[in-house]
């Protein structure tokens, strides 16, 4: 018999909603937790078995899933990471998203470390979860309200000013298929479209409290752990500045190594001139009000609120966007007003939009514009020089209401791409339909870790970050990842190994719930799989070694490709880079003519797929790597669809 | 009693290690420290002590049995915390020798 009562560090309830019928019920969580560990190894868990291969993203039999990781809620370095998982509508496959969060430790509070949304809601309704109190209320109030919008509303509604959502914008309502979930204001759940599965299930917000408590198996053992892992943040050595700017302190060493894209990736570093213009590190010192952190950061948070007094922007109060944002939209539409940044990233939070799907439909649209491919009777009659801000800010909106123009931005620009046609899919710059943010050329690990993702063209799922960001520790990276080169982004030895690695560690921050940046995927003196190991051992009693870490980390991946395979039909083309980064040296900076060599690019996949035991040709698992990793059954269901080699 | 605190950042994670400290459990709802918004609803934070029952907590004891009380160990903005601590337990001092 399981005992429900046993579990520790997980709230030991996962919640089922079906919003058609208003069936609310729970299951115990110890039926996933040994052998999927935490949110997205529950998730892609329950999806793989609970979707049947007719599903499409929209239909209600979707299911979109909350995840709340085991370290979240407690003291652990950067334990906040809400989960969202579901079959999504950017790449027709495995979507996976996650972000800074207080609704994830309110839901476990309130004892639940999953709820799984199913069905579809008949008019707009909200979910309200209170400790046991679980009600589908309405939501008519809310709907068409922006994110900002719908969180005052909600606010006054409970007559609690601390009161923290998630919700979707006008953006999850049309069904854009980059549409994402917002936490509060300024936290989204980027890439994938979860945004557009809530907007299809007339879900418009989850408002969560709870005042339950988490039980730890070994308490001293724990804080211990949990504090020695703190302690390791004072070696990082761009510990102040990450601390004051973010991830947007890394713009001189990303410029150095062309890590910028610029004009929807043509260049990969941008105008020097137009560096000091833009320098984000000015914008934050100069108009910031206050501090922002989330819960368990440890650096004490990444980010600021800004109050802009001055220019076009002025007026608007909003949270420090990062590096994303900066480099997606800012410098992707080489946008110059040094403000643009924020103003866009706070109107996408507004929309529920995500800025990469923002950024890459525009992009692609700016680009296309300026070789002549459309023109003004594509665009609503609106120029789309770069550099227009007020084109860009505009075409967000039309993005996110699906107006005119905006209705075809709105499917992503691989799908844009097709639609228009006239040869401009070349100018899409997308895996598996996902729109890209960052330049692959000169960054071998990123590049086959990105091209490679699961959920398409993502960088939280394998890709090595530490690669192009100031402070690399060279010596404990190679102590940590166990390769020679780590600080050689060029050389294509390695970068497989590196890349698996990524795929573990990213795998078990995401299914605890800890932020990437809190660990070794940013900085290698920051805790990395053997941290994770005693906490999780400590929190759960459950002695779990690096190596059941490694291999509950890879039965995700396997099942998440399993997952691909029977909704998509990626196979080894769709693990390549961009034609655009395959065919074209980098234009100017440092790394000036470099290319990347498709043969050698090749050989690196096979050693990837080798390390996994899928094949090369094909790309697909082989019976004995599954079977090694304890999945026969999907072997034999992959088998059944002639996807097993 | 409650005390402004420029430097927080609001990640509640005092709230967590003090509950921690009080029941061995991570139970926020009965802490003895509460970040709440400014009064003004301006941008930042404050911090509120609970020095009574009614405020929905643990009363707060200073973790005098320790060397360092456990919000305080885990905050970013430790000085800023620790002051806040002492002025409250003085304060607290205060009021007992006027009782
Ligand atoms: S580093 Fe930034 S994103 Fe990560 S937990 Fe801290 S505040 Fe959140
Ligand atoms: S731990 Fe420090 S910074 Fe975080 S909320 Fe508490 S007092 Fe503020
Ligand atoms: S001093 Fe101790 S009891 Fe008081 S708020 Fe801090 S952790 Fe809680």
């Amino acid at each position: 018999m399981i005992n429900e009562e046993e579990i520790f560090g997980y709230a030991g309830k996962i919640l089922r909603v079906n919003l058609g019928n208003g069936r609310i019920a729970t299951e115990p969580t110890i039926r996933y937790a040994r052998e999927w560990l935490g949110a997205s190894g529950i998730a892609v868990k329950i999806l793989y078995d609970e979707l049947r291969s007719w599903v499409t993203p929209y239909d209600p039999a979707n299911k979109l899933i909350f995840g709340v990781g085991p370290l979240i809620g407690t003291t652990a370095f950067g334990a906040n990471k809400l989960s969202v998982s579901t079959l999504g509508p950017m790449t027709g496959g495995w979507a996976s998203s996650h972000s800074d969060s207080y609704v994830g430790g309110q839901i476990k509070y309130a004892g639940y470390d999953a709820i799984v949304l199913e069905g579809k809601a008949h008019s707009p309704v909200y979910l309200w979860i209170h400790d046991d109190t679980v009600e589908i209320r309405d939501a008519s109030h809310l709907w068409g309200k922006t994110t900002w919008e719908t969180l005052d509303l909600l606010r006054k509604d409970f007559n609690d000013p601390k009161l923290h959502i998630a919700s979707i914008g006008p953006a999850g309502e049309s069904l854009v298929r980059g549409a994402c979930i917002i936490q509060d204001k300024g936290r989204a759940f980027g890439r994938c479209g979860t945004g557009a599965i809530m907007g299809s299930k007339n879900l418009k917000a989850i408002v969560a409290k709870g005042t339950g408590g988490i039980k730890v198996a070994d308490p001293k053992r724990f804080q211990k752990a949990a504090s020695q892992c703190r302690s390791m943040f004072k070696n990082v050595k761009t510990r102040d500045s990450f601390y004051k700017y973010g991830l947007l302190s890394i713009l001189p060493r990303k410029q150095e190594v062309c890590g910028v894209n610029y004009k929807n990736f043509q260049e990969c570093c941008i105008p020097d001139d137009m560096l000091d213009v833009v320098d984000p590190k000015k914008t934050i010192d100069k108009y910031e009000v206050a501090h922002q952190s989330y819960p368990g950061c440890g650096y004490g948070g990444c980010s600021r609120i800004l109050h802009i007094t001055e220019g076009p922007y002025a007026g608007l109060v909003t949270e420090t966007n990062q590096w994303e944002t900066f480099s997606t939209l800012h410098t992707r539409l080489a946008v110059r007003e040094p403000t643009f940044m924020l103003k866009a990233q706070a109107l996408c939070n507004q929309m529920g939009l995500d800025v990469d799907a923002a950024g890459g439909a525009i992009g692609w649209a700016m680009e296309c514009y300026q070789r002549g491919i459309i023109d003004e009777r594509d665009t609503d009659g609106v120029p789309l020089n770069w550099g227009d801000a007020d084109a860009a800010l505009e075409f967000i909106r039309k993005m996110a209401y699906r107006e005119g123009f905006g209705d075809i931005l709105a499917e992503g620009c691989a799908r844009a791409a097709d639609i228009i046609d006239r040869g401009s899919s070349y100018y899409a710059m997308h895996i598996k339909g996902q729109d890209l943010y960052e330049p692959c050329r000169g960054c071998l690990g990123w590049c086959l870790g990105t091209a490679t993702s699961t959920r398409g063209g993502g960088h939280t799922t394998g890709a090595p970050v530490f690669e192009t960001v100031p402070g690399l520790d060279v010596e404990k990276t190679r102590e940590v990842y166990g390769v020679d080169n780590p600080d050689k982004p060029q050389e294509y030895e390695g970068k497989a190994k590196l890349v698996y690695y990524g795929e573990v560690l990213q795998r078990i921050n995401n299914s605890f719930g800890v932020c990437h940046y809190n660990t070794a995927y940013y900085d290698a003196n920051l805790p990395s799989l053997t941290e994770h190991a005693e906490l999780y051992s400590a929190l759960t009693g459950w002695e779990t070694s690096v190596e059941d870490l490694r291999r509950l980390a890879m039965r995700q991946l396997n099942v998440e490709k399993a997952f691909n395979l029977r909704f998509t039909d990626f196979d080894r083309k769709d693990d390549m880079p961009t034609p655009r980064d395959m065919n074209e040296p980098i234009p100017s900076g440092t790394l000036a003519g470099w290319k990347i060599d498709e043969e050698q690019y090749n050989k690196m996949l096979d050693e990837y797929y080798d390390l996994h035991g899928w094949d090369r040709e094909t790309s697909y698992p082989t019976r004995k790597a599954l079977s090694d990793l304890g999945l026969k059954e999907v072997a034999d269901d992959l088998e059944k669809i002639g996807k097993l080699r | 009693m409650t005390f402004d605190m420029p430097g927080c950042g609001g990640c509640c994670t005092c709230e967590i290690a003090c509950s921690f400290r009080h029941t061995g459990v991570f139970k926020p709802s009965v802490s003895s420290i509460k970040i709440i918004n400014r009064e003004d609803n301006e941008p930042g934070f404050r911090v509120l002590i609970v020095d009574s029952e009614e405020e929905g907590g643990i009363v707060c004891d200073g973790c005098k049995d320790y060397e360092e009380p456990f919000c305080v160990e885990i905050c970013h903005k430790k000085e800023d915390l620790q002051k806040i601590i002492k002025e409250y337990l003085n304060a607290r001092e205060q009021e007992a020798k006027g009782r």
